[in-house]
């Protein structure tokens, strides 16, 4: 425990050191929060509500899921940059499992972003733009619960792309098709109220609803507190099962590890 | 008779080499139907090494050092054959294992680039988690030997390579392991600062009593720290004697440099 504190400490400290990625950071996120508002609100065209879906409902969507898609950005290409380099061979001659040191610097990384990046993303883009409050006090703590359950899926998620990296040495396009689904599918972008029912009923059997829509759902009060166990099963599962595969494939993959120069 | 505290019986180790014509087409035949050669890094290696030895591993580039090296510290898989090192078969038990061995690869760090040298020791000290006591005790010494004081404070980016490598070795023996690698720890350096390493790894050899393993292409390394020798060439093991035993290979009076280039260039014929 005290091991992965301290890779947690670490990697939180390495972040401190560049002050002006943390100020561009900011910059980016509320620019892009800025412009898909500005987007919804022509689409919109001065109407208050479109199909009993409120502008300030896209717009609060639109605020938590591309602060928290800045936030929980991982490095996909993590396992990939230490085969290309060998470091890897560092790595492995520690007594401690690769997967969880990774998440150990993984979640210092996150503590970091949400602090330095989401926090005031959100407040600034709150201000401007116009921010729905949680409907209740219960519900901001069953969203906080969800989006801890939505992280862990899109980590595993991130595991799964870059375990690939022992058999394609070159992950780019994985970690890009495993990006635009979750833009597409996940709400991010394109909240899921606005989709087709087909396209609806498809991705409630994918893992992509329970990244971001869920939380959202859950902090504007649109799911029952009576549902909110069944969502959190549902992450949870799909949490176990793309984990799972992360672990097979480093199980296979730790065998082919080939390191590089030197 | 005394156990060995290294063994490695038959090890064999192959890559996948990519193989493709030249030229654009032999390049898109080759996203298609891509095409291997398999090349025996590691061809049928067999030695024992006993505690509180000190063994100089050389061999031509590419003749396959770096990969036993990496065998026996548990980060690579064997093809065949078997190693054991302090009771533990390395790539099995990697996890235990490596609390038993430190490592330097003088082309990769271990720091953590962007922070103080002291902040990757404590992470290091939380990893292996080294009581309190001996982490003081190593890294007073560490500090004097190899005179870390005047940059153990700055970041790792900012060292130059002789102060990194320095730092380095001190953060792979800080768990203080009975046995050490080190992969090429002299490349690149100047006179002094490679003269400053073999006296300590020396020190650490003698003093200490660890168990120490050293690749190089520094035939003043090997005859200053180690009393035996390996030399391995295309993946086979071709000699394993001590410094005299290699001397008296060439009846002329040569030094060691010679006589290793003499080996290389197959005007030695070893049996």
């Amino acid at each position: 425990m005290s091991t992965c504190l301290s890779y947690f400490k670490m990697s939180f400290f390495n972040h401190t050191v560049y002050r002006i990625e943390c100020l561009m950071g900011i910059l980016n996120t509320c620019l892009q929060i800025f412009i898909s508002c500005a987007i919804w609100k022509v689409l919109y065209g001065g109407n208050s509500e479109v199909n009993n879906i409120s502008y300030a409902m896209v717009a609060t969507n639109l605020i938590v899921a591309q602060g928290l898609s800045n936030a929980f950005r991982l490095n996909d290409f993590a396992v990939q940059q230490k085969l290309w380099d060998g470091s890897i061979a560092i790595e492995l001659l520690k007594p401690i499992d690769l997967r969880v040191s990774m998440l150990a610097w993984n979640l210092g990384d996150i503590l970091f972003s949400l602090l330095t990046n989401f926090l005031p993303s959100v407040i600034i883009a709150g201000i401007f733009i116009g921010l729905l409050p949680p409907s209740g006090l219960l519900s901001v703590f069953l969203f906080i619960i969800s989006i801890i359950l939505s992280f862990a899926i899109l980590w595993s998620m991130s595991t799964i792309v870059q375990m690939s990296a022992f058999w394609i040495l070159n992950v780019w396009s994985l970690a890009t098709l495993k990006d635009v689904l979750i833009r597409v599918l996940a709400g991010a972008s394109l909240p899921l109220w606005f989709m087709p029912d087909a396209v609806l009923t498809v991705i409630k059997y994918t893992p992509f609803e329970s990244v971001y829509f869920i939380p959202i759902q859950i902090y504007l009060g649109k799911i029952g507190v009576n549902d909110v166990l069944s969502c959190y099963f549902k992450q949870a599962l799909w949490f176990i099962v793309l984990y799972l595969i992360g672990i097979y494939l480093w199980h296979c993959g730790k065998k082919k590890i080939v390191v590089q120069g030197g | 008779m005394k156990k060995p505290i290294i063994k490695l019986s038959e090890v064999r180790k192959s890559f996948k080499i990519s193989k493709r014509a030249n030229g654009l087409p032999g390049h898109i035949a080759n996203l298609f139907v891509p095409k291997f050669d398999m090349k025996k890094a590691v061809d049928d290696i067999s030695f024992e090494i006993y505690k509180g030895e000190a063994v100089g591993f050389i061999g031509a580039n590419g003749a396959g050092k770096s990969t036993t090296i990496k065998m026996m510290s548990g980060i690579l898989y064997p093809d065949s054959g078997e190693i054991q090192i302090a009771g533990f078969i390395p790539y099995k038990q990697r996890k235990s294992y490596v609390s038993n061995i430190g490592a330097v690869f003088g082309q990769k760090s271990q720091l953590t680039w962007d922070l103080p040298v002291i902040d990757s020791y404590e992470l290091l000290k939380n990893i292996y988690r080294i009581p309190e006591d001996a982490y003081r005790k190593n890294l007073k010494m560490f500090t004097d030997l190899l005179d870390l004081s005047s940059f153990i404070e700055q970041p790792v980016r900012q060292l130059s390579l002789g102060q990194r490598m320095r730092a380095d070795i001190a953060a792979s023996l800080l768990h203080s392991p009975g046995i050490v690698f080190f992969d090429e720890p002299t490349i690149g350096l100047d006179v002094v600062a490679k003269e400053r390493i073999r006296e300590f790894v020396r020190y650490i050899n003698k003093e200490q009593k660890v168990t120490i393993i050293f690749t190089t292409h520094d035939m003043q390394d090997i005859e200053k720290t180690c009393g035996r020798i390996i030399i391995i060439d295309t993946g086979k093991k071709i000699f394993d004697g001590s410094v005299g035993e290699l001397m008296n290979l060439s009846s002329e009076d040569m030094d060691i440099e010679s006589i290793v280039r003499k080996i290389y260039e197959g005007d030695i014929k070893i049996i």
